[in-house]
């Protein structure tokens, strides 16, 4: 149940991230050229039809820098004392209308209750919203910048350990900000870029200047808590059939097919304790025993596992666990990243 | 002989001096609200130096009969620039008539009595939808001139 809260959770936290980068979006790019001709027709004396044009008017649209950074966390994010690779999730969004560098920095603020440790700060380089260790790219805090072209947005972590003295208590909490700045601003804006401020030959997207923006530099604020949960860790399953096989040599799904099922399961966000891949098997099936495989995700190797619970290997069958049985699959203690693949088989009655 | 030969030129040149000849002169400015010291705010048309999204920009059209007789029935014409958005009620021009289309310039309604056909149903078409302008003058004397405008949001 809780596996399935928390994925619920993630998908609510895309589809809110999906909705406000579209409530963003910015008009005219930069460089565009707005024309305008005026033109009159009249009539003369004796009948015929005159026609004048002004003109054309040309306006060139120029940069305008904007930025907006939100924190994708649903408030605090919970976790415990000692935890490590605790994650919090940024957007930072180019608003304005041409592609800009933007700097990318974080603080720790010291109004609240403890400093996290080991702080790194990461782009989500496979744009899957959700920190992938080895491959997302990690990036240096008020030197690294993020290239976005008009309306892109980018994903930002920030890795964290929580302190483990002894007195981290329970609602405590650690709070990061993200910012993102303009790097045409921060090398051209001058001492005090005030929005509205032009600086001249350093526009982009065929605009020749760039003008300052209300919001060139913007930050947002996630935090962790102490005490309420386990931590930001999540794990996504997904179970897909991997094979029917029916008596005839078929594969359709008749009474006495063999259907086999794959079970992916990934850890997010943080390391897991106690992780147990457990799937009760519906009335219509019976279990075919011995029939669990864990399969290397890497290597793609399989290794058979015995139903036997107290054998040394993960796998178990309990026929007593739910109405019909449940397969369990014992892993323990997994870190972030660490994938796992299980097949087993059943039959249709 | 003199005489004669100036009659001559006289009929050549007479209908063309007879025009009434309008030009048009298109400017545009940049609008901005000022709050002066007595806490009103009023509209500046400032020269433009930059233009980015959200600016609202003003058209102001110069018109002039340099002929010598009067153009009569005319309607000054400016299509909504791409990339831009009318500001309701900002077209403006003394002695003028000012329509709306909302179909590039094909039919053209006073604002309060301009339709577009949404899902089946006429509503009344709002600023965005707004194509084209037309100011509608009787008449322009000779040597006289005046200025209609409007002004436009930048998308």
């Amino acid at each position: 149940m809780t596996t399935l809260n928390r994925a619920f959770k993630l998908l609510t936290g895309t589809l809110a991230a999906m909705a406000s980068s579209a409530a963003l979006a910015i008009g005219t790019p930069a460089g565009t050229e707005i024309t305008n001709t005026a033109s009159a027709t009249f009539d003369l004396p004796g009948g015929t039809t005159g026609l004048t044009k002004s003109a054309e008017v040309k306006l060139n649209v120029l940069e305008l820098i904007n930025v907006n950074v939100t924190s994708q966390n649903s408030g605090n994010v919970s976790t415990i004392a000692g935890a490590t690779d605790q994650v919090l999730t940024y957007v930072v969004t180019n608003t304005g209308n041409g592609a800009e560098d933007f700097e990318i920095s974080l603080d720790q603020l010291t109004s609240d209750d403890f400093d996290a440790l080991n702080v790194r700060l990461y782009k989500d380089t496979d744009g899957n919203g959700t920190y992938t260790p080895g491959t997302d790219t990690l990036l240096t805090s008020g030197s690294s910048s993020i290239g976005l072209t008009a309306d892109d947005d980018q994903t930002i972590f920030i890795l964290i350990d929580i302190p483990n003295t002894g007195s981290e208590a329970a609602g405590d909490i650690s709070q990061l900000k993200l910012s993102a700045i303009s790097e045409t601003v921060v090398s051209h804006g001058g001492a005090s870029p005030a929005p509205g401020d032009l600086m001249a030959g350093v526009g982009s997207g065929g605009a020749n200047d760039a003008v300052i923006g209300n919001s060139y530099t913007d930050a947002a604020t996630g935090a962790l808590e102490i005490g309420t949960g386990a931590g930001s860790a999540t794990v996504n399953m997904t179970k897909t059939v991997f094979r029917v096989v029916d008596p005839f040599g078929g594969s359709s799904m008749v009474p006495g097919s063999i259907i086999t099922y794959q079970i992916d399961a990934t850890v997010a966000n943080g390391s897991v304790d106690n992780l147990v891949i457990s799937d009760e098997l519906p009335g219509e099936l019976t279990y075919k025993a011995n029939s669990i495989v864990q399969i290397d995700t890497l290597t793609s190797t399989s290794t058979p596992l015995t139903d036997t619970a107290t054998d040394a290997d993960a796998g178990s069958f309990d026929s007593a666990a739910g109405s019909n049985g449940t397969v369990f699959v014992t892993l323990g203690t997994q870190a972030a990243g660490a994938s796992f693949r299980v097949q087993l088989q059943a039959e249709i009655k | 002989m003199k005489i004669i030969r100036a009659f001559v030129i006289g009929l050549i040149l007479t209908p063309l001096a007879a025009m009434a000849d309008v030009t048009l002169v298109n400017q545009a400015f940049k609008i901005v609200l000022k709050q002066q010291q007595d806490g009103s705010v009023t509209e500046e048309w400032q020269s433009l130096d930059k233009i980015v999204p959200g600016d609202i920009v003003g058209y102001r059209i110069e018109y002039a009969n340099t002929g010598t007789e009067a153009a009569t029935s005319v309607a000054i014409n400016n299509p909504i620039p791409e990339k831009t958005t009318y500001i309701a009620n900002s077209a403006t021009g003394l002695n003028s008539k000012v329509t709306y289309s909302a179909d590039n310039g094909q039919a053209f309604a006073r604002a309060a009595e301009l339709f577009v056909v949404k899902d089946g149903k006429q509503q009344l078409a709002r600023p965005e939808e707004i194509t084209h302008i037309r100011w509608n003058l009787d008449a322009i004397a000779p040597a006289s001139k005046g200025t209609v405008e409007f002004k436009v949001r930048v998308n």
